[in-house]
């Protein structure tokens, strides 16, 4: 090993194409650059699955694509516009001087979203999904809430439905809870 | 070694690659199979075909689906978009497994009965005037190319207009078509153009197989004997659909070929250092393969104007061509003497004017020998001088100090020891022109003074300027943007060297290759343009 980090060798790159310059039409500067290339892209599958929980994927991945590529967040949107039963719109809240504070309940026709902090452990939340029948869903469904801010995006991928509900235990300050308490968030059902 | 990835975007590389790691519900979504299909196809602009199956998948996954929702077990009929449908079909249910796929079509539902049905072959789509036959074990693939589409443009999911009852035979072909034309779009900045793509191939199919005929097969070299031997073959055929009829061509054309090898070469190289992870000095070696930096001339024929447009003409395939104009400076002579002859009598054959094309190719005498392409060259190089010299004059008038610089570097070694001893500036080697300038510009008038040889260079510049009456030239300018004139002599000493280096390799060719020569390309000009007559 020579401890050569991958961003050294990137930079000798970037350099030399700027010393040499870019030539009209393809030359070994053009190859190179190939050969080092980016990072995949996050294809249009990936966004499914991360969507509707449906595989693995690499979620951090998946969000930062979705914060950087705008093609990429209008695609998010429309397939969550097309992928849901439900929604529940950001809450606009009356301007205060009070600090806000995290909501303890989501609500909508067609599910609720409580957040509960766990008795055993104070930096614990539990996160309790009930769906109604207006959803649609049924016991044995893998429920997702893609909570969505201007700026960043949080998935909470549940378990089974029993009982027409399922629950996650989160910490406080898990980002994914931070989002989805957020009363500027949206919250899709998938 | 092989030229498919010569020309491929980082871009279209990485789409690729994303598609081999797509996840799938259980574990990778494609075969590698599948990608290497669906890559193939796409490298080599061979999915005009894959568009039409394409879009008949699309159609029978919609027709199923819409007969479906016509039942009454149907939940949700009003939400069957085209996306949804076929988002539901490709990612969530994944059905392009032969297996899956068959097992989705299990169950046709009685009202498109007519319009589908699955047997041995595959499945069967009856429009009214046609019929199309899908392959369960082309479906991964095809999956895979929707899914570059959607990558490529994620409208087309969207295509609810398109499918209307009693239409889809034409929706069909739209779709198809609109299709390869997103494609044809996205690979217009992705790939190499299509026709030098076909030619690529056609060269490298020919080269390969002429050097198994010499007995040197995995070694292949292009050198001047090779094009010229290519173009006489070219003269002989009776297809000429790449254009190979044309020496220009052929040439141009073989040393763009020698370019993506370099490049396909440096390529395998870096992936190799890569791979054992060598330092970034040694990366930067293997890099430095080729002297190909692209040197604009006509930037030269601008204020300050060092040349005229003839004169960059004249220069300008020595330049841009790199370290070739040295390689092969035969061919680009050939060009030059035998290329401007052929394309004066493909102008006279187009015009119709076949005395011209007679007088043309019976008379030689007008045509320029290689010494006198030499001559050419070599007075050019003296224009070159003089240009640089008058821009010297100017720079040295407003007293750029970069100038002085590089004017001391002009000198040999003895004056230069002079210099250096009035200076009092003591280093080894060459003195570094940053370090003394402020120096230099202080004692200027006594170095005149002191160094005969230094006066004289200035005073041929004051001479050079004197006669020289082009823009930029005429007089002293009071506000110098010192860029123009600077860069333009740079540049200038850049174009000399490569003339310089093209002239020394043509100087190993004499007269008597100029007679043989001739004899060639005359015979091949009547094989060509003779019957015409």
């Amino acid at each position: 090993m020579t401890g050569i980090v991958e961003d050294t060798v990137e930079t000798v790159f970037v350099t030399l194409q700027a010393l040499r310059g870019t030539r009209a039409g393809y030359d070994v500067n053009f190859v190179v650059n190939s050969v080092v290339g980016s990072a995949s892209p996050v294809m249009f599958g990936e966004l499914v699955h991360y969507v509707h929980g449906t595989a693995t994927v690499d979620e951090d991945r998946v969000k930062a694509a979705i914060a950087s590529n705008l093609t990429l967040r209008r695609q998010f949107n429309s397939l969550l516009k097309n992928s849901r039963v439900a929604v529940a719109a950001s809450q606009a809240q009356a301007a205060s001087d009070e600090p806000i504070s995290a909501l303890v309940q989501r609500k909508t026709r067609a599910f609720t979203l409580l957040f509960k902090p766990s008795r055993a452990n104070a930096d614990q939340i539990y996160v309790l999904l009930t769906v109604h029948a207006e959803s649609g869903m049924v016991d044995g469904h893998r429920p997702v809430i893609i909570a969505s801010l201007a700026s960043e995006v949080g998935r909470l991928q549940f378990p089974l439905l029993k009982d027409q509900s399922a629950q996650l235990l989160l910490d406080v300050d898990d980002q994914r809870l931070v989002i989805a308490q957020n009363a500027d968030a949206e919250l899709s059902l998938i | 070694m092989s030229l498919t990835l010569y020309g491929v975007s980082a871009e279209l590389i990485a789409a690729i690659d994303g598609l081999r790691e797509a996840p799938g519900i259980s574990g990778p979504k494609y075969r590698q199979k599948d990608i290497d299909n669906l890559s193939q196809m796409i490298l080599c602009r061979n999915y005009g075909k894959a568009t039409l199956e394409l879009s008949y998948l699309l159609l029978a996954i919609l027709l199923r689906k819409q007969a479906e929702c016509k039942q009454p077990k149907c939940k949700q009929p009003e939400k069957n978009t085209t996306q949804k449908v076929w988002l539901d079909f490709f990612w969530l249910e994944e059905a392009i497994t032969p297996k899956r796929f068959r097992a989705a079509f299990d169950d046709i539902p009685e009202s498109v009965q007519s319009h589908l049905q699955l047997n041995e072959q595959g499945l069967t789509i009856r429009l009214s005037t046609s019929e199309f036959t899908l392959s369960p074990t082309r479906i991964a693939t095809l999956a895979s190319f929707l899914e570059f589409l959607v990558y490529v443009d994620p409208i087309v999911l969207q295509q609810d207009a398109l499918f209307e009852p009693s239409k889809y035979e034409s929706a069909v072909k739209t779709l198809a078509s609109n299709l390869q034309k997103i494609l044809y779009r996205y690979l217009a900045d992705h790939l190499q153009p299509a026709q030098q793509q076909r030619r690529f191939r056609h060269l490298w199919a020919w080269l390969s197989e002429y050097h198994k005929s010499q007995g040197q097969e995995g070694n292949l070299v292009i050198n001047d004997a090779v094009i010229l031997t290519f173009w006489k073959q070219a003269t002989e055929g009776d297809e000429d659909s790449l254009g190979f009829r044309r020496y220009r061509t052929v040439a141009e054309n073989f040393f763009d070929l020698r370019i993506a090898m370099q490049c396909v070469e440096a390529q395998q190289s870096v992936t190799h250092s890569m791979d054992i992870e060598l330092p970034p000095e040694v990366l930067q070696q293997v890099l430095t393969t080729s002297d190909a930096d692209s040197l604009d001339v006509n930037v030269l024929t601008k204020r300050p104007k060092f040349l005229t447009k003839q004169q960059a003409e004249t220069c300008q395939p020595i330049v841009e061509m790199g370290d070739t104009a040295s390689v092969m400076a035969l061919t680009i002579m050939r060009m030059r003497c035998f290329g401007d002859w052929q394309a004066s009598l493909v102008q006279a054959l187009r015009s119709k004017n076949y005395d011209h094309l007679r007088q043309l190719l019976s008379d030689e005498k007008q045509l320029l020998t290689y010494s006198e392409y030499r001559k050419e060259i070599t007075q050019l190089q003296k224009a070159f001088e003089q240009a640089s010299d008058s821009g010297f004059h100017v720079l040295l008038h407003c007293q750029v100090a970069e100038a002085f610089g590089l004017v001391l570097q002009r000198l040999d070694d003895v004056d230069l020891k002079n210099v250096r001893k009035i200076l009092s500036v003591h280093v080894d080697g060459e003195p570094s022109a940053l370090s003394t300038e402020a120096s230099i510009l202080a004692l200027w008038p006594e170095l005149l003074l002191r160094v005969p040889a230094l006066n004289h260079r200035v005073q041929q510049f004051q001479k050079a300027f004197k006669v020289n009456n082009r823009q930029g030239f005429k007089v002293l300018p009071e506000n110098l943007v010192e860029e123009g004139y600077m860069d333009g002599v740079q540049r200038l000493d850049n174009i000399f060297q490569r003339c310089d280096k093209h002239l020394q390799r043509l100087n190993e060719s004499n007269e008597v290759e100029y007679t043989s020569d001739l004899s060639i390309f005359k015979s091949g000009f009547i094989a060509l343009y003779g019957d015409r007559l």
